[in-house]
């Protein structure tokens, strides 16, 4: 066994004024008119900033790659609380398929305005509705380019092109492995554990709702394997709502993955037991924390990820005011990734329908739960962000709509709509099988469609936020 | 680099050159698309890099990993191309249980280099596993239920969504605040590093009544991470950590040998070698962190210690060393063994520490060492008899007195000073009035005369007057040894001496003058003194 905790070598923008003052302003085109001041005050702060580059640099470069924005070929790195600037961005980017924007040198502030009131006001998002705007409006000093076709560009496949769907099956086949392995042989290899984790981080940075969706797959399998999976997939949604880096988001899916790894050695009579667990049976449950500290320490070479992982692995059942288990003499606080690991851990499992229990929380009452005990058993940040992650009614929640419709949400609210507005599957009434978004509006700005009821199919707490349609992909 | 460090000049100019080049292609063409072949690289269809032998084959290495293209972007930084580097020179030398290309390169989080991994399991190479089928054919069962679903109400009235006033619900955006986001960072800055957080775990877990029969891992871990510190030079880390299990020892006393044993474990020759060595090395501004460490770990610590004083040939180690055993307590069984080491620098640095024990009981041992053939040792041995206040001391100083090796009789002569009741005067007034005397060097004339200024009385005064007064018909003795006998009688004081001193300040010689001024004002106020 030895430590080696990693490096990493990135090369980052850390300033993120243009990017933070150009989706101000996007957003203050999107409720003003552009003679309200403060339209005008947002436009005349991004052409300062914008002017302020190009007589230095002669033109700005802003690309949208990897899931990274990009400005003059530097990466932009988010904090948390740049986070949501820099995905509103990316969105942005998405609607419209733009992959490079570039500002010339002789751009004038009616071509800023000009172009930002498309952007907000459009009906139509698509690049060629953009192209043929900027050229109706003779604006000259600004240039979209499309994302560049990989295919085209020399590599002989995709980055990283496996599906949302493959990397969870994938996720629930390894954790089948390392459950055979450490029965076998005790001993575990991280290598592949490392591979389908940098996998889930990867597809929840670049397909996040796909990935939430996924995660409301719970019945399917042994109960371990699909709870580790989705308690991995919610950890990294969280930690990339907070901002983490990638290499942290590895680390976090890791800990999160393996969060339970001692259950494994937890008598699989306890484990589904259909009724409440007596004091000795309660007692070995609670050493599952342990268990997993002492099934990690036997890796030969304790990396930083694992080392995070033995932490979590601990701490998980820690609540924020230090209660629950195990019992710690010293410790006077959690981590932060034990801290996102808890909510997501809690969030899915009292969602998931078990043996010992008739009745499952919805999700809406998931959230409720997490609300109810922010601030003593949760981190209330954790708790915010994962409502702002999720929204009131999280995937997978069983909504009756008005007219008598049923639908599943399928994702959560969009940034900037309200928390309690996701997309909805319609599975029964009128126009079964089709997708209604609650954040739209009519004309006169009402909602057209709106959640009336929250439903708890056969008291299993959800339904699946996929269709069969969706896994023949 | 598989052979130099990243800082060696060749691996640095090798890097610089790589990244030179990859600059202006990027200038001209964006990017550049390495595709990787089982033992080739290629650019635009040709190979450009090739090798047979398997385990130096770099594209071999990349191919057997997955790795399938490489793509450099423009704006690539210099430090992702030296990490770059880094990560395929060790491709082969990772552990394949835990690591391997693919996963390595992912952790560099690189801004401006892509690669495309092949992942049988991630991918369409391989079959897909029974479960992506056991989750379709699970979904359409649930589906096909729809109709029949027991659609019970999933919320208690209170808080189920009010009905009655939909469009008027306060529209909720973001709930985490700015304020939040900041707090955070700011938080996340304050947290603690990652291993403290694993070592607070590890001593929850061994003081833990319940894991009394657990496995050995968790203070095996605790002793690897300990070491780790030791190893990368944190010793500060590796203080408060001791200090840490010392204080969960308090308050489990029934874990105390088991912690000891822990931190016990640091003290083996091995792991101490490569902290102290490395002090003359990369650690070179941790000597008090690994003092602080090596106190800590206390007699334990001392037999591989004192090998390594005889090991280090750096300052820097040797001094971190010396201090340590100097404060840490070394006992003279210890140090008497290694005043036999035929190596000169070991007894000197035994005899060192054999004064620092200011223990009267040593002078066996140091009597034995001044007679050892190296002047250096023997200036080590006369040190240390300086710090004793026994009259045998005070005997091999005054034989000391006469060493052959000047700088021996200088330190001899200081350290006589402070040998209470020495009885050296007489001899230091044999040896000043010596004809050869004068001839001696600057040092030791003025060390003697000093010594003789702090140890005789007016016995002494016609001496000093001898060597400080003009010679009829003999050219003057030198400048330093008239000073120095005027110097002398200052620190005798007597009245006698002080009328020596009154005649030099009437001296012609203006530095005889100026030095009888100081004297006898120093002399006065010696004088004045109870």
């Amino acid at each position: 066994m030895s430590l080696s905790p990693g490096l990493t070598a990135t090369s980052d923008r850390q300033d993120g004024g243009l990017v933070a003052a150009f989706t101000v302003c996007l957003g203050t085109a999107q409720l003003y008119e552009p003679d309200n001041a403060a339209t005008g005050a947002a436009l005349a702060d991004v052409l300062t900033k914008l002017h302020r580059h190009l007589f230095e640099f002669g033109a700005i470069h802003i690309d949208s790659r990897n899931r990274s924005i990009y400005v003059d070929d530097e990466r932009l790195r988010a904090s948390a609380s740049e986070y949501h600037t820099v995905r509103r961005l990316l969105t942005l980017f998405d609607d419209w398929g733009i992959g490079t924007l570039t500002f010339l040198s002789d751009l004038t502030a009616a071509e800023l305005s000009e172009f930002m009131y498309i952007l907000a006001r459009s009906r139509l998002h698509t690049f060629a509705a953009l192209e043929s705007a900027l050229r109706e409006r003779h604006i000259a000093n600004i240039e979209v380019a499309p994302p560049p076709d990989e295919m085209t560009m020399g590599a002989e496949a995709p980055l990283r092109s496996h599906s949302p769907l493959r990397t969870y099956s994938s996720c629930i086949d390894v954790y089948r492995e390392l459950h055979t392995a450490v029965i076998q042989h005790g001993h575990i290899q991280t290598r592949r554990l490392r591979r389908v984790t940098q996998a889930v981080v990867d597809q929840v940075l670049t397909d996040e709702f796909s990935m939430l969706a996924l995660t409301t797959l719970k019945e399917f399998d042994d109960y371990l394997f699909n709870h580790s999976t989705n308690v991995a997939i919610l950890s990294v949604a969280l930690g990339q709502h907070l901002g983490l880096p990638k290499t942290q988001l590895g680390e976090l899916c890791l800990a999160a993955f393996l969060h339970d790894l001692g259950k494994i050695e937890v008598s699989r009579d306890i484990l589904v037991k259909p009724g409440p667990l007596d004091k000795r049976e309660w007692e070995e449950m609670r050493r599952h924390p342990v268990n997993a500290v002492h099934l990690l320490l036997s890796q030969h070479n304790l990396s930083r990820s694992i080392l995070r992982a033995i932490i979590s692995g601990f701490e998980h059942h820690i609540n924020y005011d230090m209660s629950g288990y195990p019992h710690v003499r010293f410790m006077t606080g959690v981590t932060l990734f034990s801290r996102i690991i808890c909510v997501a851990d809690r969030f899915d499992a009292v969602t998931t329908a078990r043996s010992y229990r008739d009745r499952t929380m919805t999700p809406h009452e998931g959230v409720h739960y997490l609300m109810a005990g922010s601030g003593t058993d949760f981190d209330p940040l954790v708790v915010k962000l994962f409502i702002d992650t999720m929204g009131l009614f999280p995937p997978g929640t069983l909504l009756g709509l008005d007219e008598s419709r049923i639908g599943v949400v399928r994702r959560p609210p969009l940034p900037g709509t309200p928390a309690d507005r996701p997309l909805v599957y319609l599975v029964k009434g009128s126009d079964e099988g089709a997708l209604v978004d609650l954040s739209d509006r009519d004309d006169q700005g009402r909602y057209r469609h709106t959640a009336r009821l929250v439903y708890n199919p056969d008291n299993r707490g959800l339904m699946p936020a996929v269709t069969p349609l969706d896994l023949t992909g | 680099m598989r052979f130099y460090p990243p800082d060696h000049p060749l691996a640095t100019e090798s890097v610089d050159l790589l990244h030179r080049t990859a600059r202006v292609l990027l200038a001209e063409r964006q990017e550049i698309v390495l595709n990787v072949q089982e033992s080739s690289l290629d650019f635009e269809g040709i190979p450009v890099f090739s090798g047979d032998r398997p385990r130096e084959n770099l594209a071999f290495l990349m191919f057997r990993d997955g790795v399938r293209s490489l793509r450099l972007r423009s704006g690539l930084q210099r430090d992702e191309m030296v990490a770059l580097v880094k990560v395929l020179a060790q491709a082969d030398a990772l552990d394949r249980a835990e690591d391997d290309l693919a996963t390595v390169l992912w952790e560099q989080d690189f801004a401006h280099i892509d690669y495309y991994v092949l992942d049988p399991l991630l991918e369409g190479e391989e079959e897909e596993s029974t479960t992506a089928d056991d989750l379709r054919t699970g979904l359409f069962k649930v589906f096909g239920q729809t109709d029949t679903l027991d659609l019970a109400e999933g919320l208690p009235p209170e808080l189920a969504p009010d009905t009655t006033k939909q469009d008027e619900r306060p529209v909720i955006g973001s709930l985490t605040l700015t304020q939040d986001l900041e707090q955070f960072e700011q938080a996340m800055r304050a947290e603690p590093d990652v291993l403290d957080e694993f070592l607070l775990v590890l001593c929850e877990i061994l003081v833990d009544p319940s894991s009394s029969t657990e496995s050995p891992d968790v203070p095996r871990a605790i002793g690897e991470l300990l070491t780790s510190y030791l190893d990368r030079g944190e010793f500060d880390t590796l203080a408060s950590a001791i200090q840490r299990l010392r204080e969960l020892g308090q308050s489990a006393p029934d874990k105390v040998p088991a912690l000891e044993a822990i931190i016990g474990s640091l003290a083996s020759l091995e792991r101490l070698r490569r902290a102290v060595l490395g002090l003359d090395g990369p650690f070179v501004d941790q000597r008090a962190g690994l003092e602080a460490v090596l106190l800590q770990l206390g007699e334990s610590a001392h037999a591989s210690l004192l090998q390594l004083l005889a090991e280090a040939d750096g300052i820097n180690g040797r001094r971190a060393v010396l201090n340590t055993l100097a404060h840490g307590g070394i006992s003279m069984q210890q140090i008497v063994p290694y005043l036999s080491d035929p190596r000169w620098y070991v007894v000197r640095n035994m005899a060192y520490l054999l004064g620092t024990l200011r223990d009267d009981t040593t002078l066996p041992a140091l009597e034995r060492a001044i007679a050892h053939p190296d002047e250096r040792v023997r200036r080590e041995v006369v040190r240390a008899l300086g710090n004793l206040n026994e009259h045998q001391a005070a005997r091999l100083l005054e034989l000391a007195l006469s060493d052959p090796a000047s700088s021996v009789r200088v330190l001899a002569a200081r350290g006589i000073v402070w040998q209470k009741g020495s009885t050296a005067a007489a001899l230091l007034l044999g040896l000043v009035a010596a004809k050869d005397f004068a001839a001696r060097p600057e040092s030791e004339v003025q060390a003697f005369l000093e010594a003789l200024g702090d140890l005789a009385d007016d016995s002494a005064v016609s001496s000093l007057d001898v060597l400080w007064e003009p010679r009829l018909f003999l050219r003057r003795r030198p400048t330093h040894v008239r000073v120095g006998a005027v110097r002398a009688l200052g620190r005798i004081a007597t009245p006698r001496a002080r009328q020596s001193l009154e005649r030099a300040t009437r001296s012609s010689d203006s530095e005889i003058c100026g030095q009888a001024k100081k004297s006898l004002a120093e002399a006065y106020r010696k004088g004045a003194a109870p």
